[in-house]
Protein backbone atom coordinates (compact mmCIF):
# COMPACT_ATOMS: atom_id res chain seq x y z
CA UNK A 1 0.00 0.00 0.00
CA UNK A 2 1.28 3.52 -0.92
CA UNK A 3 0.86 7.01 0.94
CA UNK A 4 1.41 9.65 -1.75
CA UNK A 5 2.45 12.87 -0.32
CA UNK A 6 2.33 16.45 -2.44
CA UNK A 7 3.93 19.16 -1.19
CA UNK A 8 6.12 21.84 -2.80
CA UNK A 9 7.67 22.65 0.37
CA UNK A 10 11.03 20.05 1.00
CA UNK A 11 10.99 21.43 5.16
CA UNK A 12 7.50 20.49 5.40
CA UNK A 13 7.48 16.93 3.60
CA UNK A 14 10.60 16.12 5.50
CA UNK A 15 8.40 16.63 8.67
CA UNK A 16 5.47 14.49 7.51
CA UNK A 17 7.99 12.22 6.42
CA UNK A 18 9.71 11.66 9.65
CA UNK A 19 5.90 11.42 11.30
CA UNK A 20 4.54 8.70 9.01
CA UNK A 21 7.61 6.75 8.94
CA UNK A 22 7.89 6.32 12.57
CA UNK A 23 4.08 5.49 12.79
CA UNK A 24 3.03 3.29 9.67
CA UNK A 25 4.26 0.53 7.41
CA UNK A 26 3.05 1.96 3.76
CA UNK A 27 5.49 2.81 1.50
CA UNK A 28 5.58 7.07 1.05
CA UNK A 29 5.98 8.68 -2.55
CA UNK A 30 6.95 12.47 -2.67
CA UNK A 31 6.61 15.12 -5.19
CA UNK A 32 6.28 18.57 -5.26
CA UNK A 33 3.25 19.09 -7.36
CA UNK A 34 4.68 18.30 -10.89
CA UNK A 35 4.18 14.96 -11.35
CA UNK A 36 0.78 13.96 -10.57
CA UNK A 37 0.06 12.26 -13.03
CA UNK A 38 2.80 8.89 -12.79
CA UNK A 39 1.66 9.16 -8.94
CA UNK A 40 -2.06 8.64 -9.36
CA UNK A 41 -1.58 5.56 -11.61
CA UNK A 42 0.24 4.19 -8.63
CA UNK A 43 -2.43 0.87 -8.56
CA UNK A 44 -1.75 0.77 -4.35
CA UNK A 45 -2.65 3.91 -3.58
CA UNK A 46 -4.85 4.38 -0.71
CA UNK A 47 -4.09 7.73 0.64
CA UNK A 48 -3.06 10.92 -0.47
CA UNK A 49 -1.93 13.83 1.61
CA UNK A 50 -2.11 16.68 -0.08
CA UNK A 51 -1.26 20.87 0.21
CA UNK A 52 -3.48 23.22 -1.30
CA UNK A 53 -1.11 25.86 -2.71
CA UNK A 54 0.58 24.08 -5.61
CA UNK A 55 2.47 25.40 -8.69
CA UNK A 56 -0.09 26.00 -11.43
CA UNK A 57 -3.11 23.93 -9.61
CA UNK A 58 -4.18 23.70 -5.80
CA UNK A 59 -4.89 21.21 -3.74
CA UNK A 60 -8.80 21.30 -4.15
CA UNK A 61 -8.34 20.55 -8.27
CA UNK A 62 -6.19 17.85 -7.77
CA UNK A 63 -8.86 16.65 -5.25
CA UNK A 64 -11.73 16.66 -7.80
CA UNK A 65 -9.29 15.10 -10.55
CA UNK A 66 -8.60 12.13 -7.38
CA UNK A 67 -12.65 11.77 -7.06
CA UNK A 68 -13.00 11.31 -10.65
CA UNK A 69 -10.19 9.09 -11.61
CA UNK A 70 -9.90 7.01 -8.41
CA UNK A 71 -12.78 7.29 -5.71
CA UNK A 72 -11.41 4.69 -3.48
CA UNK A 73 -8.12 6.35 -2.74
CA UNK A 74 -8.67 8.27 0.44
CA UNK A 75 -7.63 12.19 0.72
CA UNK A 76 -6.37 14.52 3.71
CA UNK A 77 -5.15 18.13 2.86
CA UNK A 78 -2.47 19.01 4.93
CA UNK A 79 -1.88 22.73 4.58
CA UNK A 80 -0.35 26.29 5.51
CA UNK A 81 -2.15 27.62 2.93
CA UNK A 82 -5.93 27.15 3.52
CA UNK A 83 -8.71 28.95 4.50
CA UNK A 84 -12.33 27.89 6.12
CA UNK A 85 -13.49 28.32 2.62
CA UNK A 86 -10.87 25.38 1.30
CA UNK A 87 -11.91 23.07 3.76
CA UNK A 88 -15.50 23.54 3.58
CA UNK A 89 -15.46 22.87 0.03
CA UNK A 90 -12.75 20.39 0.16
CA UNK A 91 -14.69 18.38 2.79
CA UNK A 92 -17.76 18.39 0.86
CA UNK A 93 -16.00 17.35 -2.38
CA UNK A 94 -14.30 14.57 -1.09
CA UNK A 95 -11.34 15.52 1.60
CA UNK A 96 -11.63 12.73 4.71
CA UNK A 97 -9.92 15.26 6.78
CA UNK A 98 -8.16 18.41 6.38
CA UNK A 99 -5.39 19.02 8.84
CA UNK A 100 -3.60 22.94 9.27
CA UNK A 101 0.17 22.85 9.29
CA UNK A 102 0.26 24.23 12.99
CA UNK A 103 -2.29 21.32 13.91
CA UNK A 104 0.02 18.34 12.62
CA UNK A 105 -0.23 16.21 16.07
CA UNK A 106 -3.74 15.38 14.45
CA UNK A 107 -1.92 13.63 11.38
CA UNK A 108 -1.55 10.25 12.57
CA UNK A 109 -4.76 9.46 14.12
CA UNK A 110 -6.36 10.76 10.68
CA UNK A 111 -3.98 8.43 8.90
CA UNK A 112 -4.56 5.76 10.62
CA UNK A 113 -8.12 6.02 10.33
CA UNK A 114 -8.08 6.23 6.43
CA UNK A 115 -5.90 3.38 6.42
CA UNK A 116 -8.14 0.76 8.69
CA UNK A 117 -9.89 1.00 5.21
CA UNK A 118 -9.18 -0.67 2.45
CA UNK A 119 -11.12 1.41 0.66
CA UNK A 120 -10.85 4.79 2.15
CA UNK A 121 -11.67 7.22 -0.32
CA UNK A 122 -15.48 6.00 -0.28
CA UNK A 123 -15.23 6.51 3.64
CA UNK A 124 -15.87 10.48 2.61
CA UNK A 125 -18.74 12.08 4.24
CA UNK A 126 -19.57 9.51 6.89
CA UNK A 127 -18.48 10.58 10.64
CA UNK A 128 -16.80 8.31 12.99
CA UNK A 129 -19.44 6.51 14.22
CA UNK A 130 -20.90 6.56 10.86
CA UNK A 131 -18.35 4.81 9.45
CA UNK A 132 -18.28 2.48 12.04
CA UNK A 133 -22.14 1.80 11.79
CA UNK A 134 -20.79 1.12 8.22
CA UNK A 135 -18.51 -1.39 8.88
CA UNK A 136 -21.05 -3.39 11.23
CA UNK A 137 -23.75 -2.91 8.62
CA UNK A 138 -21.09 -4.67 6.30
CA UNK A 139 -20.59 -7.02 8.42
CA UNK A 140 -24.08 -8.09 8.98
CA UNK A 141 -25.02 -7.85 5.09
CA UNK A 142 -22.24 -10.64 4.99
CA UNK A 143 -23.67 -12.50 7.73
CA UNK A 144 -27.50 -12.67 6.54
CA UNK A 145 -26.02 -13.62 3.27
CA UNK A 146 -25.37 -17.26 4.39
CA UNK A 147 -28.85 -17.01 5.85
CA UNK A 148 -30.90 -15.97 3.45
CA UNK A 149 -28.88 -18.39 0.94
CA UNK A 150 -29.33 -21.41 3.33
CA UNK A 151 -33.13 -20.63 4.19
CA UNK A 152 -33.76 -20.52 0.28
CA UNK A 153 -31.84 -23.88 -0.14
CA UNK A 154 -32.96 -25.86 1.95
CA UNK A 155 -36.46 -25.98 0.34
CA UNK A 156 -34.70 -27.13 -2.45
CA UNK A 157 -31.41 -29.48 -1.74
CA UNK A 158 -31.91 -32.96 -1.02
CA UNK A 159 -28.45 -34.03 -0.67
CA UNK A 160 -28.01 -34.58 3.38
CA UNK A 161 -24.82 -33.68 3.82
CA UNK A 162 -25.74 -30.41 2.09
CA UNK A 163 -28.47 -29.54 3.78
CA UNK A 164 -26.32 -30.08 7.23
CA UNK A 165 -23.83 -27.47 5.92
CA UNK A 166 -26.55 -24.94 5.18
CA UNK A 167 -28.10 -25.41 8.13
CA UNK A 168 -24.69 -24.93 9.95
CA UNK A 169 -24.16 -22.03 7.87
CA UNK A 170 -27.11 -20.75 8.82
CA UNK A 171 -26.75 -21.22 12.92
CA UNK A 172 -22.82 -19.32 12.28
CA UNK A 173 -24.58 -16.57 10.31
CA UNK A 174 -27.02 -15.89 13.16
CA UNK A 175 -24.51 -16.25 15.73
CA UNK A 176 -22.46 -13.84 14.08
CA UNK A 177 -25.49 -11.16 13.39
CA UNK A 178 -26.14 -11.60 17.23
CA UNK A 179 -22.44 -10.70 17.86
CA UNK A 180 -22.75 -7.90 15.65
CA UNK A 181 -25.93 -6.53 17.03
CA UNK A 182 -24.14 -7.09 20.78
CA UNK A 183 -22.05 -4.39 19.41
CA UNK A 184 -24.88 -1.66 18.21
CA UNK A 185 -25.60 -0.15 21.21
CA UNK A 186 -22.60 1.83 21.77
CA UNK A 187 -23.14 2.95 18.46
CA UNK A 188 -26.61 3.94 18.85
CA UNK A 189 -27.27 7.57 18.48
CA UNK A 190 -27.57 9.75 21.82
CA UNK A 191 -30.64 7.93 23.53
CA UNK A 192 -33.77 9.14 21.17
CA UNK A 193 -37.01 9.77 23.12
CA UNK A 194 -38.31 6.66 23.50
CA UNK A 195 -42.17 6.64 22.31
CA UNK A 196 -44.08 6.53 24.94
CA UNK A 197 -46.81 3.32 24.57
CA UNK A 198 -50.67 4.45 25.25
CA UNK A 199 -51.08 2.82 28.27
CA UNK A 200 -54.71 0.53 29.10
CA UNK A 201 -56.90 0.77 31.63
CA UNK A 202 -57.45 -2.45 33.15
CA UNK A 203 -59.25 -4.14 29.78
CA UNK A 204 -59.15 -7.95 29.84
CA UNK A 205 -57.44 -9.02 26.23
CA UNK A 206 -57.57 -12.17 24.62
CA UNK A 207 -54.43 -12.76 23.52
CA UNK A 208 -53.30 -16.08 21.12
CA UNK A 209 -50.29 -17.09 19.33
CA UNK A 210 -49.26 -20.60 19.05
CA UNK A 211 -45.71 -19.98 20.23
CA UNK A 212 -45.03 -19.62 23.37
CA UNK A 213 -42.29 -17.39 23.76
CA UNK A 214 -44.16 -14.71 21.43
CA UNK A 215 -47.40 -15.15 23.58
CA UNK A 216 -45.42 -14.39 26.74
CA UNK A 217 -43.55 -11.47 24.93
CA UNK A 218 -46.51 -9.88 24.15
CA UNK A 219 -48.11 -10.75 27.30
CA UNK A 220 -45.23 -9.08 29.45
CA UNK A 221 -45.65 -5.56 26.41
CA UNK A 222 -49.51 -5.80 27.69
CA UNK A 223 -49.83 -6.46 31.56
CA UNK A 224 -46.99 -3.86 32.25
CA UNK A 225 -49.38 -1.54 30.38
CA UNK A 226 -52.41 -1.52 31.77
CA UNK A 227 -54.21 -4.50 30.09
CA UNK A 228 -55.34 -7.97 31.65
CA UNK A 229 -54.38 -10.76 29.67
CA UNK A 230 -55.86 -14.32 28.75
CA UNK A 231 -53.86 -16.50 26.41
CA UNK A 232 -54.72 -19.02 24.36
CA UNK A 233 -52.59 -21.20 21.88
CA UNK A 234 -54.56 -22.84 19.57
CA UNK A 235 -58.33 -21.44 17.92
CA UNK A 236 -60.24 -23.71 20.23
CA UNK A 237 -59.38 -22.26 22.90
CA UNK A 238 -59.62 -19.52 21.50
CA UNK A 239 -63.28 -20.03 21.39
CA UNK A 240 -63.42 -21.54 24.53
CA UNK A 241 -61.68 -18.31 26.61
CA UNK A 242 -64.17 -15.93 24.40
CA UNK A 243 -66.99 -18.00 25.16
CA UNK A 244 -66.43 -18.10 28.92
CA UNK A 245 -65.14 -14.28 28.81
CA UNK A 246 -67.11 -13.08 26.53
CA UNK A 247 -68.96 -10.13 28.54
CA UNK A 248 -65.57 -9.00 29.78
CA UNK A 249 -63.42 -9.35 26.90
CA UNK A 250 -62.19 -6.23 25.32
CA UNK A 251 -60.30 -6.94 22.49
CA UNK A 252 -58.80 -10.22 20.94
CA UNK A 253 -55.52 -10.45 19.55
CA UNK A 254 -54.52 -13.32 17.22
CA UNK A 255 -52.43 -14.75 14.85
CA UNK A 256 -53.63 -15.47 11.57
CA UNK A 257 -51.44 -18.91 11.22
CA UNK A 258 -52.62 -20.64 14.91
CA UNK A 259 -53.59 -24.28 15.12
CA UNK A 260 -56.69 -26.48 15.26
CA UNK A 261 -58.73 -23.66 13.82
CA UNK A 262 -57.08 -21.46 11.56
CA UNK A 263 -56.66 -17.54 12.04
CA UNK A 264 -59.70 -17.03 9.41
CA UNK A 265 -62.06 -19.73 10.55
CA UNK A 266 -61.37 -18.39 13.65
CA UNK A 267 -62.37 -15.13 13.34
CA UNK A 268 -65.68 -16.20 11.20
CA UNK A 269 -66.67 -18.15 14.17
CA UNK A 270 -65.86 -15.50 16.93
CA UNK A 271 -68.26 -12.98 14.45
CA UNK A 272 -70.79 -15.47 14.27
CA UNK A 273 -71.65 -15.09 17.94
CA UNK A 274 -69.86 -11.51 18.62
CA UNK A 275 -70.35 -9.19 15.74
CA UNK A 276 -68.08 -6.31 17.49
CA UNK A 277 -65.66 -7.92 19.77
CA UNK A 278 -62.83 -5.41 17.91
CA UNK A 279 -60.26 -8.13 16.64
CA UNK A 280 -56.21 -7.67 15.93
CA UNK A 281 -55.28 -10.20 13.93
CA UNK A 282 -51.57 -10.46 13.56
CA UNK A 283 -49.69 -11.87 9.83
CA UNK A 284 -46.54 -12.24 8.16
CA UNK A 285 -48.29 -10.55 4.61
CA UNK A 286 -50.76 -7.75 4.89
CA UNK A 287 -53.95 -9.57 4.12
CA UNK A 288 -56.27 -8.46 1.68
CA UNK A 289 -58.61 -5.41 1.88
CA UNK A 290 -61.36 -7.29 0.94
CA UNK A 291 -60.68 -9.94 3.37
CA UNK A 292 -60.16 -7.38 6.18
CA UNK A 293 -63.69 -5.76 5.33
CA UNK A 294 -65.43 -9.45 5.25
CA UNK A 295 -64.43 -10.21 8.86
CA UNK A 296 -65.20 -7.02 10.38
CA UNK A 297 -61.34 -6.37 10.94
CA UNK A 298 -60.27 -2.78 11.29
CA UNK A 299 -56.89 -3.25 11.54
CA UNK A 300 -54.05 -5.51 11.46
CA UNK A 301 -50.39 -6.18 12.86
CA UNK A 302 -47.77 -6.90 10.41
CA UNK A 303 -45.42 -9.80 11.93
CA UNK A 304 -42.30 -9.30 13.71
CA UNK A 305 -43.96 -6.25 15.30
CA UNK A 306 -42.44 -4.80 18.64
CA UNK A 307 -44.09 -4.17 22.00
CA UNK A 308 -44.97 -0.83 20.73
CA UNK A 309 -46.77 -1.14 17.63
CA UNK A 310 -48.99 -4.28 19.29
CA UNK A 311 -50.01 -1.49 22.01
CA UNK A 312 -50.41 1.04 19.07
CA UNK A 313 -52.39 -0.81 17.51
CA UNK A 314 -54.46 -2.07 20.34
CA UNK A 315 -54.81 1.26 21.69
CA UNK A 316 -56.49 2.39 18.39
CA UNK A 317 -58.26 -0.56 17.99
CA UNK A 318 -60.00 -0.07 21.35
CA UNK A 319 -60.02 4.24 21.68
CA UNK A 320 -63.05 4.65 18.93
CA UNK A 321 -64.86 2.11 20.08
CA UNK A 322 -64.81 3.66 24.08
CA UNK A 323 -65.47 7.00 22.51
CA UNK A 324 -68.53 5.91 20.98
CA UNK A 325 -69.80 4.11 23.80
CA UNK A 326 -69.17 7.23 25.75
CA UNK A 327 -70.53 9.78 23.20
CA UNK B 1 -24.02 -24.92 -17.50
CA UNK B 2 -20.54 -23.23 -16.34
CA UNK B 3 -17.34 -23.70 -14.45
CA UNK B 4 -17.93 -20.60 -12.14
CA UNK B 5 -15.15 -19.38 -9.67
CA UNK B 6 -16.05 -17.93 -6.54
CA UNK B 7 -13.79 -15.39 -4.73
CA UNK B 8 -14.74 -14.70 -0.87
CA UNK B 9 -12.65 -14.57 2.19
CA UNK B 10 -15.90 -15.56 4.02
CA UNK B 11 -16.11 -19.21 4.96
CA UNK B 12 -19.67 -19.30 5.67
CA UNK B 13 -20.01 -17.10 1.71
CA UNK B 14 -18.02 -20.59 0.80
CA UNK B 15 -19.83 -22.64 2.75
CA UNK B 16 -23.51 -21.98 1.19
CA UNK B 17 -23.03 -19.97 -2.48
CA UNK B 18 -21.43 -22.61 -3.86
CA UNK B 19 -24.11 -24.98 -3.40
CA UNK B 20 -27.00 -22.37 -4.81
CA UNK B 21 -24.53 -23.00 -8.17
CA UNK B 22 -24.07 -26.65 -7.97
CA UNK B 23 -28.00 -27.03 -7.71
CA UNK B 24 -28.69 -25.49 -10.96
CA UNK B 25 -25.62 -27.82 -12.21
CA UNK B 26 -22.84 -25.49 -12.38
CA UNK B 27 -19.19 -26.19 -11.05
CA UNK B 28 -17.71 -24.72 -8.91
CA UNK B 29 -13.83 -23.78 -8.11
CA UNK B 30 -14.12 -21.33 -4.39
CA UNK B 31 -10.70 -18.97 -4.05
CA UNK B 32 -10.36 -17.34 -0.62
CA UNK B 33 -9.28 -13.55 -2.42
CA UNK B 34 -8.28 -12.19 -5.37
CA UNK B 35 -4.70 -13.53 -5.55
CA UNK B 36 -5.76 -17.16 -5.30
CA UNK B 37 -8.41 -16.58 -7.99
CA UNK B 38 -6.13 -15.22 -10.25
CA UNK B 39 -4.37 -18.60 -10.54
CA UNK B 40 -7.34 -20.27 -11.16
CA UNK B 41 -8.27 -18.32 -14.03
CA UNK B 42 -4.58 -18.48 -15.13
CA UNK B 43 -5.25 -22.56 -14.63
CA UNK B 44 -8.73 -22.15 -16.49
CA UNK B 45 -10.92 -22.63 -17.97
CA UNK B 46 -13.37 -20.46 -15.66
CA UNK B 47 -16.78 -19.27 -17.50
CA UNK B 48 -17.38 -16.96 -14.77
CA UNK B 49 -15.91 -15.23 -11.66
CA UNK B 50 -18.32 -14.21 -9.16
CA UNK B 51 -16.25 -12.24 -6.77
CA UNK B 52 -16.46 -10.32 -3.01
CA UNK B 53 -15.52 -6.45 -4.01
CA UNK B 54 -14.10 -5.67 -0.33
CA UNK B 55 -11.13 -8.74 0.51
CA UNK B 56 -7.96 -8.60 2.43
CA UNK B 57 -4.94 -8.35 0.59
CA UNK B 58 -5.81 -8.33 -3.63
CA UNK B 59 -9.51 -7.62 -3.29
CA UNK B 60 -12.29 -7.91 -6.13
CA UNK B 61 -11.71 -4.25 -7.64
CA UNK B 62 -7.96 -5.20 -7.90
CA UNK B 63 -8.80 -8.74 -9.69
CA UNK B 64 -10.60 -7.00 -12.43
CA UNK B 65 -8.19 -4.44 -12.66
CA UNK B 66 -5.68 -7.36 -13.00
CA UNK B 67 -7.76 -9.80 -15.37
CA UNK B 68 -8.33 -6.64 -18.07
CA UNK B 69 -4.42 -6.31 -17.70
CA UNK B 70 -3.53 -9.95 -18.51
CA UNK B 71 -6.58 -9.79 -20.68
CA UNK B 72 -8.88 -12.28 -19.71
CA UNK B 73 -12.46 -12.15 -21.19
CA UNK B 74 -14.12 -13.68 -18.43
CA UNK B 75 -16.92 -11.92 -17.07
CA UNK B 76 -17.09 -10.72 -13.31
CA UNK B 77 -19.74 -10.64 -10.69
CA UNK B 78 -19.45 -8.18 -8.01
CA UNK B 79 -20.42 -8.49 -5.00
CA UNK B 80 -20.74 -6.38 -1.51
CA UNK B 81 -22.60 -6.08 1.94
CA UNK B 82 -22.56 -2.35 1.50
CA UNK B 83 -26.03 -1.01 2.02
CA UNK B 84 -27.19 1.52 -0.47
CA UNK B 85 -26.91 4.99 1.04
CA UNK B 86 -23.30 3.98 2.83
CA UNK B 87 -20.42 3.56 0.77
CA UNK B 88 -20.37 -0.16 -0.32
CA UNK B 89 -23.34 0.64 -2.79
CA UNK B 90 -20.33 2.95 -4.57
CA UNK B 91 -18.04 0.14 -4.57
CA UNK B 92 -20.56 -1.97 -6.72
CA UNK B 93 -21.18 1.07 -9.07
CA UNK B 94 -17.48 1.55 -9.11
CA UNK B 95 -16.81 -2.03 -9.82
CA UNK B 96 -19.62 -1.50 -12.71
CA UNK B 97 -17.55 0.97 -14.15
CA UNK B 98 -14.64 -1.13 -14.10
CA UNK B 99 -16.24 -3.52 -16.13
CA UNK B 100 -18.12 -6.26 -13.73
CA UNK B 101 -21.22 -8.02 -15.58
CA UNK B 102 -23.38 -7.66 -12.82
CA UNK B 103 -23.62 -6.65 -9.22
CA UNK B 104 -25.10 -8.79 -6.40
CA UNK B 105 -25.61 -6.28 -3.22
CA UNK B 106 -25.29 -8.79 -0.08
CA UNK B 107 -27.56 -10.74 1.35
CA UNK B 108 -29.36 -11.97 -1.86
CA UNK B 109 -31.36 -14.71 -2.76
CA UNK B 110 -31.20 -17.77 -4.90
CA UNK B 111 -32.97 -16.40 -7.63
CA UNK B 112 -31.36 -13.00 -7.48
CA UNK B 113 -27.86 -15.32 -7.84
CA UNK B 114 -29.52 -17.15 -10.59
CA UNK B 115 -30.35 -13.98 -12.59
CA UNK B 116 -26.67 -12.43 -12.24
CA UNK B 117 -25.13 -15.69 -13.51
CA UNK B 118 -27.82 -15.28 -16.15
CA UNK B 119 -26.84 -11.94 -17.17
CA UNK B 120 -23.21 -12.85 -16.70
CA UNK B 121 -23.25 -15.56 -18.95
CA UNK B 122 -25.70 -14.32 -21.70
CA UNK B 123 -23.52 -11.14 -22.60
CA UNK B 124 -20.25 -12.09 -23.28
CA UNK B 125 -19.61 -10.66 -26.34
CA UNK B 126 -17.98 -7.48 -24.91
CA UNK B 127 -20.98 -4.93 -25.11
CA UNK B 128 -22.04 -3.21 -21.75
CA UNK B 129 -23.89 -5.45 -19.17
CA UNK B 130 -28.00 -4.46 -18.35
CA UNK B 131 -28.46 -2.91 -15.35
CA UNK B 132 -28.16 -6.10 -12.84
Amino acid sequence: MTIFLVDPDPTDRQRVREMLRAAVPEALLEGDGSDLDDALTVPDLRLVLLEQRLAGTTGLQVLERLRRQRPEVGVIMVTRHGDEETAVTGLKTGLLDYIPKGRLERLLPAVRQALASPKPGLLHGLSPRGRRLDSVAHDLNNALTPIRLGADLLGRVRDEAARRTLADSIIAGVHRCVALLRGLPELGAAAPAEPVPPAGRGQLVLLAAEERGCRDLARTALESNGYRVLTAGNGAEVLALHEQHRRHIAAIILDLALPVLDGIALVRALRATDASVPILPACGVPPEQALLDELGLRAFLLEPYTGYRLLDALHGLLSPRERSEES
Amino acid sequence: MARILVVDDDPLIQATLPLALVEHGHEVVQALDGKQALKEIRRGPIDLVIADVLMPEVDGLELLRSMQKEQFQVPLIAMSGGSSRLPGADVLQLARLLGARAVLSKPFTVDDLQAAVRTALGKQDGSPGPSE
